[in-house]
């Protein structure tokens, strides 16, 4: 069988290779409108789905970590206890001077090294202040902002914020991870 | 082997080049359906902005509670002519918070940062639970948040005039209050009220 047909193949290869430019049904245009709407439809394809995907690829860490350290923060370290949001004008003040002296505040001298108090490793970095609605540090005794300066190129910061009331007002305690 | 050209090409037609787009195309259409992705869609990043939107709302009231300025603006009240102080539409505010302490942490916190809320009273009248809104934005959407805490007011609790003084008159002494009549005369509390604020981003 397979002696006949590749016999009958080169036979007809032949005869075919001798007639093509009479009988091929098809021209240069024709291949490349056909190829070129293909491969139209494959760089459509490959540049929209990673957009499709980002809702789903975001820093999901550090959301979550942005949403404890502000938790953390504004409920227990340095609020009154048993008064979540109501922060301890004194813990707060010693907070984010990183006085060693901590007295019964519940932590230790955190505001110094950020990173540790919220138990995550060096590569991660903290900014944690205390601002009013237009974004300006309040600084009634001492200005209250700690960490590091948020890189201000295009790497993503996660930011969580909370309404806490410190002294005789509220004000927004922020956190920035990235 | 032999295809219908009569020779044994491997190469494209258009309308074959015009298929196969249609199928990829086909195919990113069916996966957009499936996975139905909108600016509202849950996902964790929205539910993130839930929780910090839940845990800010409980922070203004705790704020509020506090100094005193929760309570202050549950008093903002006109009893001569029933009515909160100032309120633009059909007895409440929709504009933004009271012009009260509390009303403008309310709009630096929520409306400054383009989030709508709502700012409800409920209380108990008659063995029901009945709710008088103060702040009216409008229908919460599916996404809303909200965060409510008990306030007792008192007999001797002097409601306030426009310009936020003590007016001399006590919750005691007046008649149409909107949380009601006195629940226990008896003694020096007045009533009991819970107050919810319902924040959703616009």
């Amino acid at each position: 069988m397979t002696g006949a047909r590749s016999a009958g193949d080169r036979r007809g290869r032949t005869a075919a290779d001798a007639r093509r430019p009479d009988e091929r049904g098809q021209t240069l245009i024709d291949y490349a409108i056909g190829v070129g709407l293909f491969l139209l439809a494959v760089a459509f394809v490959f540049s929209y789905v990673p957009g499709m995907l980002d809702p789903f690829t975001a820093e999901q860490e550090n959301v979550q970590l942005a949403d404890r350290a502000a938790t953390q923060l504004s409920e227990h370290h340095l609020a009154r206890p048993g008064e979540p949001f109501v922060l301890d004008a004194e813990c707060t003040d010693k907070f984010f001077t990183g006085d060693p002296d901590v007295g019964g505040c519940p932590f230790d001298d955190y505001g110094s090294d950020l990173s540790n108090a919220f138990g995550a490793d060096d590569a991660t970095h903290f900014e944690v202040s205390i601002v009013q609605a237009d974004g300006t540090v309040v600084d009634r005794t001492v200005p209250l902002t700690a960490g590091e300066t948020p890189p201000s190129g295009s790497q993503a910061v996660t930011t969580a914020r909370r309404a806490v009331h410190y002294r005789d007002r509220t004000y927004q305690l922020v956190v920035r991870v990235w | 082997m032999v295809g219908p050209a009569g020779g044994d090409r491997g190469q494209a037609f258009t309308l074959e080049g015009f298929a196969a787009g249609l199928v990829l195309l086909a195919s990113l259409l069916f996966a957009l359906q499936v996975t139905a992705v909108t600016p509202l869609t849950a996902s964790t990043s929205s539910q993130h902005i839930e929780n910090q939107l839940d845990a800010t709302a409980s922070g203004v009231l705790a704020g509020g509670a506090e100094n005193e300025t929760l309570r202050e603006t549950l008093l903002y009240w006109n009893s001569s002519r029933p009515g909160h102080w100032g309120a633009d539409y059909q007895g409440t505010y929709s504009l933004g918070g009271p012009p009260t302490a509390f009303g403008e942490t309310l709009n630096r916190t929520f409306l400054e940062r383009g989030i709508a809320f709502d700012l409800n009273v409920y209380y108990v009248s008659n063995g029901r639970r009945h709710r008088h809104q103060i702040v009216d934005f409008g229908e919460p959407s599916d996404n809303a948040v909200s965060a409510t805490r008990t306030v007792a007011l008192y007999d001797d609790s002097e409601l306030l005039a426009a310009d936020g003084t003590p007016t001399g008159t006590t919750l005691a002494a007046t008649d149409d209050f909107y949380v009601g009549d006195d629940r226990s005369p008896d003694s020096g509390l007045y009533a009991l009220v819970q107050v919810e604020v319902v924040a959703w981003r616009m």
